[in-house]
């Protein structure tokens, strides 16, 4: 009996690991946020050859993301989640579990997910053309994405305004949305 | 009927080409024809003297490597170069030769190639691969068959040095960790041999710190002889065995850079071996031999000058000087007995004309010209102008004038240029500035405080002075040309590249009497987002230096935005161009969107180009087709100037 609890308890957790790595694709943003989340505006500019998947860790234990099906250029995923900080940890080149992937945990490419915001912190660029040229940077470039939200998602970006929450102040995005009467 | 038809389509296609032809402005067209690869590049002579190497570039782009006989005046080529893949090469005797070929951006590979000849004819090339993901270090002129290399095990940031038999049949077994010749060195990033082959020292800038090491003879370890900032100039160049001395390039509680010689033994400085008042010593080349330098070269009004060390002098004077102005040529290599000297003459209308001259001969011959087509333009002369800045420093700067400018006053266009900081103009040929002259404007690069080769005090004087006094420099010697009364001083703009794009952009904003329009290519608009975004992977070291020199946007910021073209859009009020690289990794793209998005909104929108293929400059000729074309539209739109008419003769 204990040992048939400890295999249903072990599934239970495996499930529960599993699926706290959310896929992004999955989530379809919504006008209203749940209290204590946030939209987090992921981008990653693509050159070379795709990654096949990339993984971010979260705030909390089961909070994992990850992205896939990206494209050649630059690739928006917008997402509600959890307040708090992301890291980019891997990128995957290949589908295939175990496959090899790039560890960039230690980059410090993060973004702080503020609650009822849309948080951009800079655009992850992946440059894979081969295993030995292969380069991950991470640029600020919050005009595009503020391009991006006004152009996909205006109501969400009315409702939950687009800031910058890098690693330094940024004062771009307020210069942005002032209009040129204001200044 | 086939016959017909194909003389139906061939019709087609020329109407189709011509077509396209006549879609293409003057000044595109006048583009294509002007930035052409040279003809012939990197030539070097055998070490004895009677064979001459070069690339020969094709119309279809293909790279040929090629052997001049100077015996019996037969060319040979002896490698096609279709993937313009082969990125040096050197002569390691008179019959071999080791190639570096860059397969990927950080890959490259060496090849020796042995050259088999019979009766004064090449008859065979053996070509063999010695290594991959390794560089030539030095091609050890004094040692047979050796040379050594830089090899990078996967993985490393930091090479390994090796000396290579190149008659063995094996490398890879010259590689074990025993014969590493910097085993238990520090990482270092460049190495110095002496005469009989030796690795005596490495030098190291990291983190903004330039340090170097000496290898003890007796214990054999690594000595720590230098250890101090980067903005103080300390350069190994020569290890001179019998004295336990080296020379080096340094400034040293002085202003100007020096040659001078430094004792190891006690880590102080000797005689200063060569100097020019009010100048950088910029480089030293030494001789095949490594126990002698050939030459040192400094910049003198615009131009590189060098100071010959050995009988090399006296030989150039004795020789090229009697129906040539020596002062004009450089000695781009020779054989080891002197006997043949490959000689460079080049000025600021002259793109290039190699000489050869053979002292058994004594006949001094051209080889070619490095360009020739430009024969077929009017090309602009340039002057050198002095001017006084905002606090009393005198700024250098050099104009060239179209060679129609006594007809009418031209329309001068400013170019700093990038930077800002250990970076310079010349009165060397330059293409850009030539092009822009043969379509009748001015060209004026100002020397602005920052400017290599001025000294250190020069150089210091351009600390957080973006958006500042550079620009008051620029502006004095913009005034003194106006002041010269040389050119129409209603129709000036303003371009420049990286820095010089972010002062174009700020000087238009600084001086709207001055400048009636503005044009930047990769150039920063943003200082916080370059200091944060663009310099991030940068270490401590490097970003301390940074914030010395440009600011620290932490505790600046208001400031820095003061500064910064995107936040001062607003008062642009001049047309603007605004051009970028897509795979630019200095300034990142952004600076480019951020730009053209506060200008849009401010309702002065820029003419644009996006450059996809292009990185942080120039590394395709069509870059310099698109983006110097488009200026000259740009230019004349702004200013107001008829069609474009080619200067030929």
């Amino acid at each position: 009996m204990i040992s048939l609890c400890k295999t249903i308890f072990s599934l239970a957790l495996l499930g529960a690991v599993v699926s706290s790595e959310l896929k992004a694709q999955q989530l379809t943003p919504d006008a209203t946020l749940k209290s204590g989340y946030g939209y987090l505006l992921l981008a990653v500019e693509s050159l070379g050859t795709p990654p096949k998947k990339i993984l971010l860790k979260g705030p909390k234990v089961f909070s994992s993301l990850s992205i896939d099906k990206l494209q050649a250029g630059n690739n928006y995923r917008l997402l509600a989640v959890p307040a708090g900080r992301y890291y980019y940890s891997q990128v995957y080149s290949d589908e295939e579990k175990n496959s090899a992937y790039w560890e960039i945990l230690n980059f410090d490419y993060y973004i702080d997910v503020q609650e009822n915001r849309t948080s951009y912190a800079g655009h992850l660029i992946s440059e894979m053309y081969s295993d030995q040229h292969t380069d991950f940077n991470f640029r600020n470039r919050s005009s595009q994405a503020f391009k991006h939200i006004q152009d996909c998602c205006q109501l969400i970006s009315k409702k939950y305004p687009l800031i910058f929450t890098g690693s330094y102040p940024d004062p771009f995005l307020d210069l942005l949305v002032e209009s040129p009467e204001d200044r | 009927m086939k016959n017909i038809f194909a003389v139906f389509l061939l019709c087609l296609c020329v109407v189709a080409h011509a077509s396209e032809q006549k879609k293409l402005s003057v000044s595109h067209k006048h583009a294509q024809e002007f930035f052409q690869n040279p003809q012939y590049s990197s030539p070097k002579i055998d070490p004895s003297g009677r064979r001459v190497s070069f690339f020969e570039h094709d119309k279809n782009g293909d790279k040929k490597l090629s052997l001049l006989d100077l015996d019996s005046n037969n060319m040979q080529v002896v490698y096609i170069d279709k993937l313009d893949r082969v990125k040096s090469y050197d002569w390691i005797d008179q019959d071999t030769m080791v190639l570096t070929v860059r397969y990927q951006e950080h890959s490259q590979s060496l090849y020796k190639f042995d050259f088999i000849y019979s009766d004064g004819l090449l008859k065979e090339v053996k070509q063999k691969l010695i290594l991959d993901n390794a560089y030539l270090l030095d091609p050890l002129s004094n040692l047979q068959d050796k040379i050594a290399i830089a090899y990078y095990s996967v993985g490393e940031r930091y090479p390994n040095i090796y000396k290579i038999d190149l008659s063995a049949k094996n490398t890879s077994s010259q590689l074990g960790g025993k014969k590493k010749l910097n085993r238990l060195a520090p990482d270092a990033d460049s190495w110095l041999f002496n005469s009989n082959g030796q690795l005596k020292v490495m030098q190291a800038i990291k983190e903004g710190k330039n340090i170097v090491w000496y290898k003890e003879p007796k214990k054999g370890r690594w000595v720590e002889i230098w250890n101090k900032t980067k903005d103080t100039r300390f350069k190994p160049v020569l290890f001179l065995e019998d004295k336990n001395q080296l020379l080096v390039l340094n400034n040293h509680d002085k202003n100007f850079i020096e040659l001078t010689k430094f004792n190891l033994a006690d880590k102080t400085f000797g005689e200063t071996v060569f100097k020019v008042e009010g100048r950088d010593i910029d480089n030293v080349v030494r001789n095949q031999q490594r126990d002698n330098i050939l030459y040192a070269s400094y910049t003198e009004n615009g131009i590189v000058r060098q100071k010959y060390f050995t009988d090399l002098g006296s030989f150039i004077k004795k020789h090229l000087n009697k129906n040539l102005n020596a002062r004009d040529f450089w000695v781009v290599d020779k054989s080891i007995d002197n006997s043949t000297v490959l000689a460079l003459k080049t000025n600021s209308r002259q793109a290039g004309v190699y000489y050869l001259f053979e002292s058994d001969r004594v006949q001094l011959s051209i080889l070619t010209e490095t360009k020739p087509w430009m024969s077929k333009f009017q090309l602009g002369k340039s002057e050198r102008i002095t001017s006084t800045s905002s606090d009393g420093l005198e700024i250098e700067s050099f104009l060239t004038l179209p060679a129609n400018s006594k007809e009418s006053k031209p329309p001068l266009i400013v170019v700093p240029h990038g930077g800002p900081v250990n970076v310079r103009s010349s009165r060397e040929f330059n293409m850009q500035t030539q092009y822009l002259a043969s379509l009748g404007y001015a060209v004026l690069h100002p020397n602005y405080r920052g400017s290599a080769g001025y000294g250190k005090e020069f150089k210091e004087a351009a600390k957080q002075q973006w958006g500042k006094l550079i620009e008051d420099d620029i502006d004095s010697a913009t005034q003194a040309v106006i002041d010269s009364n040389l050119v129409d001083a209603n129709r000036i703009c303003i371009y420049g590249a990286s820095y010089g794009g972010y002062s174009a952009l700020i000087s238009a904003i600084r001086r709207p009497d001055i400048y009636k329009c503005a044009a930047s290519y990769v150039g920063v608009t943003d200082i916080n987002l370059m200091l944060e975004n663009d310099f991030r992977s940068l270490g401590e070291g490097n970003l301390q230096w940074i914030k010395t020199y440009y600011g620290d946007h932490r505790k600046q910021q208001a400031d820095l935005l003061q500064r910064s073209p995107v936040y001062l859009a607003k008062q642009l009020k001049q047309p603007v161009f605004l051009a970028h690289s897509l795979r630019d990794d200095v300034v990142d793209i952004e600076h480019y969107y951020r730009m053209k998005s506060e200008l849009a909104k401010a309702g002065n929108p820029a003419t644009t180009l996006f450059l996809e293929k292009e990185e942080h400059g120039f590394k395709y000729l069509e870059s310099y087709e698109q983006l110097y074309s488009s200026l000259d539209a740009f230019f004349r739109k702004s200013l107001e100037l008829p069609q474009p008419t080619v200067l030929r003769k």
